[in-house]
């Protein structure tokens, strides 16, 4: 453990369709300076294809720190990218921490996320600014 | 009075009758009589050697046979409904190899009448332990029968609608939630602000959410609109007729795309179903297809019915995009499912369409191959 710090990540990643979230998180990240860059994704599968080729060759391509995933998206659902994710990633070493951030609070969504051992935490929406930022420190630190 | 036919005319006679009552002891003829006719239950005996047929008097009365009818070995079958009788005729010939048997089956009277019967039947043994005939018990149980395949079909059709319900209050609060919880992340943002224009920008997306809240609502009550329709507004319909007025609905949507739609109801023209709902699944099914076209080819969809056990049948085949059932199979109709992106993917279609189906008793089944395209049977 090193000292805890306030400086921001370099690189977050949100999955999610929805619009309206997406860009409210984009303020939060600018306003509170959470993180350098933000790469989004309206779906599992957008996202998948593009992790796959850079976790495959391991290219050193900068990785998200910080992955927030939604679960219910058109195509590829967040339940979906996680299983394909988890197959990739296995015997590699990359480092990211996930947060599944949905709107579900159905019990068996958060106990199905905790069969997954690459899954840090569920939030449940509503995450407010202060919630978020703590996600990025936590992460930074 | 398991034999009506008693006759004491000759003495052959007499010889054939008691080989078929060595089992009825005549002590309890009137004890058997009273349990015949308080159970509703008709019996039978068929002798080989003597190529006789017997059925006693309830037996009669269950089948409605005329007063003069002669039972015998080769009408025997008649009493069976079709798609019972070589069910009826294999324990027919293990009985008189020596197997008794205990059934449930479906019988028919004499004037054609389908009745379910409990059945029950032994071989007859003689003094060497030969076989020498079979003979048996058989009770109307139709009444029971039918409430027991009732409740069977509503216990299916509640379980399945408890499930959609159950997907349904799920959806909407997860709905609700997203657009209350982006509602309560635009204020948030807004009290910690101090940039006019982003302040106009915030305000702006609390317009979308707006929107998209009261889009959540007509969805809603789009659903509930759909499904709030008895049986009593049930219709004989044209296939045809109903589908060239759909087809007119969105014929601009058929024409921009080139789509081809062939349709042939010759072999069964005609359903009474719930005008709206035979439209809505015409219009779900036919949109769907459009949809999500193949971007190689114009879209042609096969559109005919048919029978199949006694029931109609209606395919709907497309040659689009497909839709890979081993990953979706289970959600396919569910709400706010959708596996393409596009904007004009919603994801309540199908879920009502099935929702229709179900609420009717019939039932909807998908078969599909990616790139090759999807066909949708329902059995009404």
């Amino acid at each position: 453990m090193t000292t805890p710090s306030t400086s921001p990540i370099k690189l977050a990643c949100i999955i999610d369709d929805d619009n309206v979230y997406i860009n409210l998180i984009k303020k939060v990240i600018n306003i509170r300076k959470l993180s350098e860059n933000l790469l989004i994704f309206k779906n599992g599968k957008e996202a998948f294809n593009y992790f796959a080729p850079i976790i495959k060759e391991e290219d050193g391509a900068i990785f998200p720190e910080i992955i927030l995933l939604d679960l219910n998206m058109p195509v590829m659902d967040g339940w979906r990218f996680l299983e394909e994710f988890t197959k990739i990633k296995t015997g590699k070493n990359v480092k990211t921490t996930l947060y599944i951030v949905s709107s579900s609070i159905n019990p068996m969504d958060l106990s199905r996320a905790k069969e997954f051992s690459l899954v840090t935490d569920y939030l449940i929406k509503p995450v407010n600014i202060d919630q978020f930022e703590a996600l990025f420190v936590k992460n930074s630190a | 009075m398991f034999l009506t036919q008693k006759k004491k005319k000759n003495k052959g006679q007499e010889v054939e009758d008691s080989a078929a009552l060595q089992y009825e002891n005549p002590f309890n003829n009137f004890y058997y009589k009273d349990v015949a006719e308080l159970t509703g239950a008709g019996g039978w005996t068929v002798l080989f050697k003597e190529k006789k047929s017997y059925l006693d008097s309830q037996a009669r009365r269950i089948l409605n046979t005329p007063e003069d009818y002669k039972p015998s070995l080769r009408t025997a079958m008649d009493f069976y409904a079709d798609e019972h009788k070589s069910k009826s005729a294999e324990f027919f010939m293990a009985c008189s190899m020596g197997t008794a048997f205990n059934t449930t089956i479906k019988m028919l009277t004499y004037d054609k009448r389908e009745f379910w019967a409990k059945a029950v039947g032994r071989p007859i043994y003689d003094e060497n332990n030969e076989i020498i005939g079979i003979q048996g018990v058989f009770q109307d149980i139709d009444e029971g029968k039918l409430k027991e395949i009732s409740l069977e079909t509503s216990v299916k059709v509640i379980e399945s609608q408890n499930s959609r319900l159950f997907n349904f209050a799920h959806i909407v609060s997860h709905n609700l939630r997203s657009h209350a919880s982006n509602l309560s992340l635009t204020l948030d943002l807004l009290k910690s602000i101090d940039n006019h224009d982003e302040e106009e920008e915030l305000k702006s997306s609390l317009h979308d959410i707006s929107e998209s809240l009261n889009e959540t609502i007509n969805h809603l009550n789009e659903i509930v609109t759909a499904q709030s329709h008895s049986l009593d507004e049930r219709r004989i319909l044209s296939f045809d007729h109903v589908l060239q007025s759909t087809l007119s609905s969105i014929s601009r949507m058929i024409e921009e795309t080139n789509t081809e739609i062939f349709s042939d109801f010759s072999e069964v023209s005609e359903i009474r179903y719930i005008p709206s709902y035979l439209e809505s699944i015409f219009l779900n099914l036919i949109t769907n297809a459009i949809k999500y076209r193949h971007p190689d080819r114009h879209p042609t969809i096969d559109i005919y019915s048919f029978l199949e056990k006694d029931k109609t049948c209606l395919m709907i085949k497309d040659n689009g995009l497909g839709i890979d059932l081993e990953k979706h199979g289970n959600n396919l109709f569910n709400m706010y499912q959708t596996f393409h992106t596009g904007k004009e993917s919603v994801g309540i279609g199908l879920f009502i369409t099935k929702n229709q189906i179900e609420t009717l008793q019939g039932s909807i089944h998908v078969e599909s191959t990616v790139n090759e395209g999807s066909i949708f049977k329902i059995v009404f």
